[in-house]
């Protein structure tokens, strides 16, 4: 009986100052860590997509603990995840949902080719052997790199040549407004209103524009003449929409030669619909 | 003399016969040009000239501060008439100074300068002013080769006498027309380098050319210290880094230039340039090219004002068979640009104009690899094209860069040998590219 309570007494004190180590040793090994990354690791999806520029999710986190990073730049997180990291973070966040627009309509049967093209059938390799396929030197080349960085499966190139984007899966991460080497998708708030001229040609030769393309900005300038609101003016040979000022009229889609213009709202981003090609 | 020659590299077939024994023919009756004013490779510059203007052949016309300029002249005497952006060489658009020509042959050439007692900044000035570039088809300043880092010891200019370009006769009539201008022009270079040994490297299909550039360097008393070496015929033996390695011995280190081992290369062309604007005191105005192709019916050596629209020498120069041409090239079939139309200016680097007939100019599909290995073999850089070229693929631009794509030249010896018609070089050329852009993006970021 005796050895009974000598190996229970033995084993308790043994414990004890075991315990007692195990603590002294987690004081004195202690790893700082803010706990910052951690609330606010927390709070992102966790897909570990990239989008943000960030080794995954858990570098993100760390570079918004330390204040390196905007809250801002989780693009599958959206809206929602930003703010709940500034009210985390105790800082502002403008966040809008964004989603991408591309500014071409040069569809195949609208902007000729200069010729054939024999090659590696990337955008990027086009641009930079041959200076891009079509005539017009801003336009879509349409062989679909954006298409394949996206990760969220919301562009597809459509039979026109075209990529479209899908407004219900696309998430603003802006991967493909990066890999473009024409640059010609661009990010917008997924709430804007107003009117947009899809259209990239900056030509300083006015005349040529009509040739390279059937639905290019021929820098008349009817538009900027049109719009009740003045909220029009040219910038680098493509006119720009104020959307402080603009009432979404529609005078500017009905003015334009070569039906550049649409509405944001109507015709492009809307979920559900995928971008037409409008007829010259 | 032994032939030398490095390891690696093809022999695509030569196709020189066509132009081979026939004399430049100087084209002086263009109406107008139309000069890119970016045509070498560094900073851009700027027009100095307006519209309206009344300009002379060999009058600057556009230039800029900073060390990687070099200025443009004006190629004929005329007025200006446009400055607006136009396709060049590059497959690109880019702004160009359009002159009429008024038919005047009044000149406004630079004071002649011996280039044997000026001294070196003098020498230099001169042929930044001269609006000098390499001629081989980079375009790359010349002054700024001759004005290395002072811990970089210069013992040995090169010629770059191989051409080794299928289709390509320029270099070899500029030897055979004006062997002098050469040794002159190699004369000044060593001059101002400080340097005693300069070799003229001259690949073994152009072999009957040696004894003439012999006499010719020893009936002029600047020409001690000028050897020549003959190379073997193949392809890329005029690559910067190739030549040296084959006369030297040496090896460019990865990322490094020719001046790391102590030598200056220049093309052949480039002294004969140099030569004309100490000599004449003539910028960089005129361009020799040859204009060859199974779909040209009048294969030709030209000598024609930089800024001449290749379909304005049609008909009256050069005939085409338009029918059959299939592919425009500017420069050598292996390196040059593949251009829609031939509406192109010739510029201070086109070295040729091809037409090619379907034949010569066929498409192939692209096959899966077969790992034969050949690419391996071939390449003068002793990279391995096809590892590379999976890297590539699967968009590991790390491990790409750990293989050496940015050590990769372009030559295009990897496409033309692979029996699967891997489209390579193409894909290094994105590859290095992306790389690029990546390091940059990495710096931008070390550096916030």
């Amino acid at each position: 009986m005796t050895a009974i309570w000598l190996t229970l007494g033995f084993s308790a004190i043994l414990a004890f100052l075991l315990g007692l180590a195990l603590g002294w040793f987690k004081e004195l090994f202690k790893v700082e860590r803010d706990p910052k990354i951690d609330a606010v690791r927390e709070r992102l999806p966790g897909v570990n997509c990239g989008a943000c520029g960030y080794p995954g999710c858990d570098g993100y986190a760390e570079a918004v603990a330390k204040g390196d990073a905007p809250v801002t730049k989780c693009a599958p997180g959206g809206k929602d995840v930003a703010d709940a990291l500034a009210s985390l973070m105790g800082v502002n966040a403008s966040s809008e949902d964004q989603v991408a627009v591309l500014l071409c309509q040069g569809a195949k049967d609208k902007a000729p080719v200069k010729g054939t093209y024999v090659g590696v059938e990337t955008c990027r390799a086009a641009k930079l052997s041959a200076g891009g396929t079509k005539l017009c030197a801003w336009g879509c080349l349409g062989y679909g790199d954006c298409t394949l960085v996206c990760q969220f499966d919301a562009l597809h190139m459509g039979d026109d040549g075209l990529p479209h984007v899908d407004y219900d899966k696309c998430t603003g991460c802006g991967l493909c407004a990066q890999e473009c080497p024409q640059q010609i998708l661009a990010m917008v708030p997924r709430s804007r209103k107003g009117s947009v001229v899809l259209c990239s040609n900056r030509s300083v030769v006015k005349a040529t524009v009509l040739k390279t393309c059937k639905v290019g900005c021929i820098k008349c300038e009817a538009c900027v003449r049109a719009c009740p609101e003045q909220c029009i003016s040219m910038v680098n040979g493509i006119p720009v929409t104020d959307y402080s000022k603009c009432t979404s009229c529609g005078v500017c889609v009905e003015k334009c030669p070569t039906k550049c213009y649409q509405l944001l709202e109507t015709a492009v981003i809307v979920p559900g619909k995928k971008l037409e090609t409008v007829q010259a | 003399m032994s032939i030398k020659t490095f390891k690696g590299g093809a022999h695509p077939p030569e196709r020189k016969h066509r132009t081979e024994g026939l004399p430049i023919e100087n084209v002086r009756t263009v109406k107008q040009v139309v000069i890119p004013v970016n045509q070498h490779f560094g900073a851009p510059i700027q027009p100095l000239v307006k519209v309206g203007d009344v300009v002379k052949r060999g009058q600057k016309i556009a230039d800029a501060d900073g060390r990687m300029t070099v200025p443009v002249h004006a190629s004929i005497s005329g007025t200006v008439k446009k400055i607006e952006p136009r396709l060049q060489p590059n497959n690109l658009d880019g702004m160009a100074i359009i002159i009429e020509s008024d038919g005047s042959s009044e000149t406004a050439f630079l004071p002649p300068l011996d280039g044997l007692s000026c001294t070196k900044d003098e020498a230099l000035a001169r042929i930044r002013e001269a609006g000098i570039v390499g001629m081989g088809g980079a375009g790359f300043p010349a002054h700024v080769k001759l004005a290395p880092p002072p811990n970089k010891p210069i013992d040995l200019v090169i010629a770059n006498a191989a051409e080794c370009e299928p289709y390509l006769t320029i270099d070899e009539r500029m030897m055979e027309e004006a062997p002098g201008d050469l040794v002159l022009g190699m004369a000044i270079v060593m001059r101002a380098l400080g340097v005693s040994k300069g070799v003229i490297g001259l690949e073994d299909n152009k072999s009957h050319l040696q004894g003439q550039l012999e006499s010719a360097i020893a009936s002029r008393h600047y020409g001690n210290g000028i050897t020549v070496q003959l190379l073997k015929t193949k392809y890329p033996q005029g690559g910067e880094k190739m030549l040296i390695t084959a006369i030297t011995g040496r090896e460019v280190p990865s990322g490094g230039l020719p001046m790391d081992v102590g030598c200056v290369v220049h093309n052949v062309g480039t002294f004969k340039a140099i030569a004309d604007a100490f000599q004449e005191g003539k910028p960089l105005i005129d361009r020799g090219l040859t204009v060859s192709g199974a779909a040209c019916k009048t294969p030709k050596n030209l000598m024609v004002p930089v800024g001449t629209l290749v379909s304005d020498l049609v008909p009256d120069v050069i005939q085409i068979d338009e029918e059959a041409v299939r592919r425009v090239i500017f420069g050598g079939p292996m390196m040059g640009p593949s251009l829609p139309n031939w509406t192109v200016p010739v510029q201070k680097n086109t070295s040729g104009v091809l037409f090619m007939d379907e034949r010569e100019a066929k498409v192939y599909e692209e096959g899966p690899c077969i790992r034969c290995g050949r690419c391996m073999r071939a390449c003068s850089c002793r990279l391995s094209p096809a590892l590379l070229n999976n890297a590539l693929k699967a968009n590991d631009l790390d491990l790409a860069e750990q293989i050496g794509v940015m050590d990769c030249i372009e030559c295009g010896t990897c496409s033309y040998v692979c029996p699967s018609h891997i489209q390579l070089v193409q894909r290094f050329r994105v590859g290095k590219q992306l790389v690029r852009a990546k390091k940059q993006k990495e710096a931008q970021r070390a550096g916030k």
